[in-house]
C-alpha cells in the first residue's frame, strides 16, 4: 500500500506539472477471472469519480462493458456474459471468432498509427469506409432472428 | 523466581525473539504474546485495560488523522519544490535542505510518513538532475531518525517516556532540541561530503527545477488552509498542553477530531490510514510489559542495575545512552523502551536518584540508534523497500557504512551533552 502510494505521488505530480488536473479517489480496483476449458476469461472493475463502477472486460480480448449505477448489475452483467462464452467455447468456433476480434482490434491500432504518424490521403479513407460498412452490412445481415440462440439479454448494437 | 514470574519472563522473552527475527509480523506477535498471558491468567482484564498507555496511543491515532488529512493538500510537495528552486536546482545545497527539512518535519510528523512524503519528490527532482536519488534519500533517512528525536511527537519512544514518565512537549524541546540541532548541523555536513562527489549535474539540466511550477503541487487550497490553521493549533497546544493540564493525546486528538469536521473527507476514507497494526503492536507490549512489572520482575532488574552500577547517575545514564542506541540499531526501539521506561522508574524508586537525566539517555539513544542499521528504525526498512521497488537498491552493508558511523559520531556529541548539561 505504501508503496503504491509513492508510485500514484510521483506520477501525480509528473501529470500535474504537465498541467494536467489529477484526482484520485480512495477506491477498489477488482479484477475477476474465469477458466473456461482452457480459456481465461477476465473483468476489471473500479468505482469512478462518480460513484459508479466501470467494468472493463480484459481477456479474451479488451472491451468496456459500461458504467454501472450498482455492483449486483456488474455481477449479472459479468454472469450472462461468461454464459454466453460458455456457448460459443462449445460452439467450437471460437478459435476463429478470437482470431477475427484479433485482427479487427489490431486493424483498428494499424489505422490509428497511420493517423497519427503518417500523412494520408483523404481518399484512402472513403475507401476504407466503404469496406468497414461493406463488413458491417454482412454483420448485420447475418444476425437473422430466426438464427438467434441466447435470448437472456437483446444484443447492444444488432 | 515465583512461577508467574517465569511464566511472565518467558512470554517477554519468546515475543521479544519473534519480534526481532521477524519470523511472523511483530503486530501478531505481540498480540499473541498478551493474549497468552490473559488465557493462563498470569493477567485479568482489567489489568491489562490498566496497562495501555492511552496517551501514546491517542497522540499516534490522531496525529496519524491530521498527517493523512495534511497529505492531500499537496503541501509537502510544495515545499520540496520550493527548496529545490530556492537553491536554484543545485543539489548540493538540495541535499543539506531536503536533510533538515525531513528532520524538521520528522519532528512534528512521524519518520515513516514523512519519508514516504520526501521519497516522490526526491525521485522527481533526481530523474530531472540525472543523478541518482541515493544520496539525498540517504541523508533524509538519517535526517528523520534526528529530528524525530527533538520532540515529544516526533518518535514513538519520546511519546512513550513523554507520557510514563509525565514528561511534556516543552520540557522535550528545551532540553532535546539544542544537541538535536547540532548532531543534525554536523551529520548533513558530513553527508553532503561523503556524496559530493556524485552531486556534479550540468547547469542545463538545473534549469529543469527552475522549471516546476510549485503552485500545481497545491491540490486544494481550502483544505490546506484549514489543515495549516488546525496543524498551528495543535503544536501550539503541544507547547501549551502541561500549563493547560491537557494529556498531549486530547491535544492530538482534538485537532484531528476539529479536521474531521471541517475537512468534509469521509471518515472512513482517513481512518483506512490509521496504521491500526502499529496501534495494535503498542497495546500488546503495554500488557506484555505491564505484566513483567506487575509480578515483580521490573523491580528485581532494576535492584540488579543499581546493583551493578553503584548507583552512579554518570555511569547509570551514560550506559543506558550506550546500550540503547547499540540495541536500537539492530532491534526494534519500542519494545526496548517499552521494557526500559518501568526500569528506569523502579530505579527511581528504590534508589531515589534523579532519574529525569536517564530519560534524555534514553530518547537519546533509543532515536538516534535507530540510525545505525538498515533495521534499526522503521523508516529505514520502509525507504529501502520503496527504493528497491524504484530500482534503487540500498543493502545492509551500504546502509551501515553511512549510518553506523554517524550513529557513533551522534552518540559522542549526545554523551558530551548529557554529561555537561544533564549528569550532574
Amino acid at each position: 500500500m505504501k508503496d503504491i502510494n509513492v508510485k500514484e505521488t510521483m506520477h501525480e505530480m509528473l501529470l500535474r506539472q504537465m498541467g494536467a488536473k489529477v484526482i484520485c479517489y480512495v477506491g477498489k480496483q477488482c479484477y475477476v477471472k474465469f477458466n473456461i476449458e482452457g480459456y481465461e476469461i477476465s473483468y476489471a472493475y473500479n468505482i469512478n469519480s462518480k460513484e459508479k463502477y466501470f467494468l472493463q472486460r480484459v481477456k479474451p480480448y479488451p472491451m468496456v462493458a459500461g458504467v454501472f449505477e450498482d455492483l449486483k448489475d456488474v455481477v449479472t452483467l459479468i454472469e450472462i456474459d461468461v454464459e454466453q462464452f460458455r456457448n460459443v467455447i462449445s460452439s467450437g468456433k471460437f478459435e476463429k471468432f478470437l482470431e477475427l476480434n484479433k485482427k479487427i482490434l489490431d486493424t483498428a491500432r494499424n489505422l490509428e498509427d497511420l493517423f497519427l504518424y503518417y500523412k494520408v490521403d483523404e481518399k484512402m479513407f472513403d475507401e476504407i469506409m466503404k469496406e468497414i460498412d461493406d463488413v458491417r452490412e454482412k454483420i448485420m445481415n447475418s444476425a437473422a432472428p430466426e438464427k438467434r440462440v441466447y435470448f437472456k439479454k437483446d444484443p447492444e448494437t444488432l | 523466581m515465583n512461577m508467574m514470574q517465569l511464566i511472565s519472563i518467558g512470554v517477554f522473552v519468546a515475543t521479544f525473539i519473534i519480534i526481532v527475527t521477524e519470523k511472523i509480523n511483530r503486530t501478531v506477535a505481540a498480540m499473541v504474546g498478551a493474549m497468552i498471558l490473559l488465557v493462563v491468567k498470569i493477567i485479568d482484564q482489567g489489568e491489562a485495560t490498566r496497562f495501555i498507555d492511552y496517551t501514546t496511543v491517542g497522540v499516534l491515532v490522531g496525529m496519524m488523522i491530521i498527517v493523512s488529512i495534511i497529505k492531500r493538500t499537496g503541501l509537502f510537495q510544495y515545499l520540496a519544490i520550493k527548496a529545490a528552486k530556492m537553491v536554484k536546482g543545485d543539489p548540493m545545497k538540495i541535499i543539506v535542505l531536503f536533510g533538515i527539512m525531513t528532520a524538521v518535519l520528522s519532528a512534528f510528523l512521524d519518520n515513516v510518513t514523512t519519508i514516504l512524503l520526501m521519497i516522490p519528490v526526491t525521485l522527481v527532482i533526481a530523474k530531472l538532475l540525472k543523478i541518482s536519488p541515493i544520496p539525498f534519500i540517504m541523508s533524509e533517512v538519517l535526517a528523520s531518525n534526528i529530528g524525530g528525536t527533538a520532540t515529544l511527537i516526533g518518535d514513538p519512544p519520546n511519546i512513550m517516556i513523554g507520557s510514563e514518565a509525565g514528561i511534556g512537549f516543552l520540557d522535550f524541546v528545551l532540553n532535546l532540541s539544542p544537541v538535536i540541532i547540532v548532531i543534525l548541523i554536523v551529520s548533513v555536513y558530513i553527508i553532503r561530503n561523503i556524496y559530493k562527489n556524485d552531486l556534479h549535474v550540468d547547469e542545463k539540466l538545473k534549469e529543469h527545477i527552475m522549471k516546476l511550477d510549485e503552485n500545481t503541487a497545491i491540490v486544494d487550497k481550502k483544505l490546506l488552509i484549514k489543515s495549516l490553521s488546525v496543524l498551528g493549533l495543535v503544536i501550539l497546544g503541544f507547547f501549551l498542553h502541561e500549563h493547560l493540564e491537557y494529556e498531549s493525546s486530547t491535544v492530538a486528538l482534538a485537532g484531528a477530531t476539529i479536521l474531521l469536521l471541517f475537512s468534509g473527507i469521509e471518515i472512513d476514507e482517513l481512518l483506512v490510514e490509521v496504521e491500526w497494526p502499529t496501534i495494535f503492536f503498542f497495546i500488546s507490549l503495554f500488557i506484555i510489559v505491564g505484566t513483567l512489572e506487575e509480578v515483580g520482575v521490573i523491580s528485581m532488574l532494576a535492584k540488579l542495575v543499581i546493583e551493578l552500577t553503584k548507583g552512579n547517575l554518570v555511569i547509570t545514564g551514560v550506559v543506558i545512552l550506550w546500550s540503547s542506541a547499540i540495541l536500537s540499531a539492530f532491534l526494534d526501539n519500542i519494545p526496548f523502551v517499552a521494557t526500559m521506561i518501568p526500569l528506569i522508574k523502579g530505579l527511581g524508586a528504590i534508589s531515589g536518584m534523579n532519574i529525569m537525566p536517564l530519560w534524555w539517555a534514553l530518547s537519546l539513544g533509543a532515536c538516534l540508534g535507530g540510525n545505525g542499521t538498515l533495521i534499526g528504525a522503521s523508516a529505514n526498512v520502509v525507504t529501502a523497500g520503496v527504493m528497491e521497488k524504484e530500482g534503487y537498491k540500498i543493502t545492509f552493508k551500504d546502509f551501515i557504512k553511512l549510518g553506523f558511523p554517524l550513529m557513533l559520531i551522534s552518540i559522542a556529541i549526545s554523551t558530551v551533552y548529557l554529561l555537561i548539561f544533564q549528569l550532574r
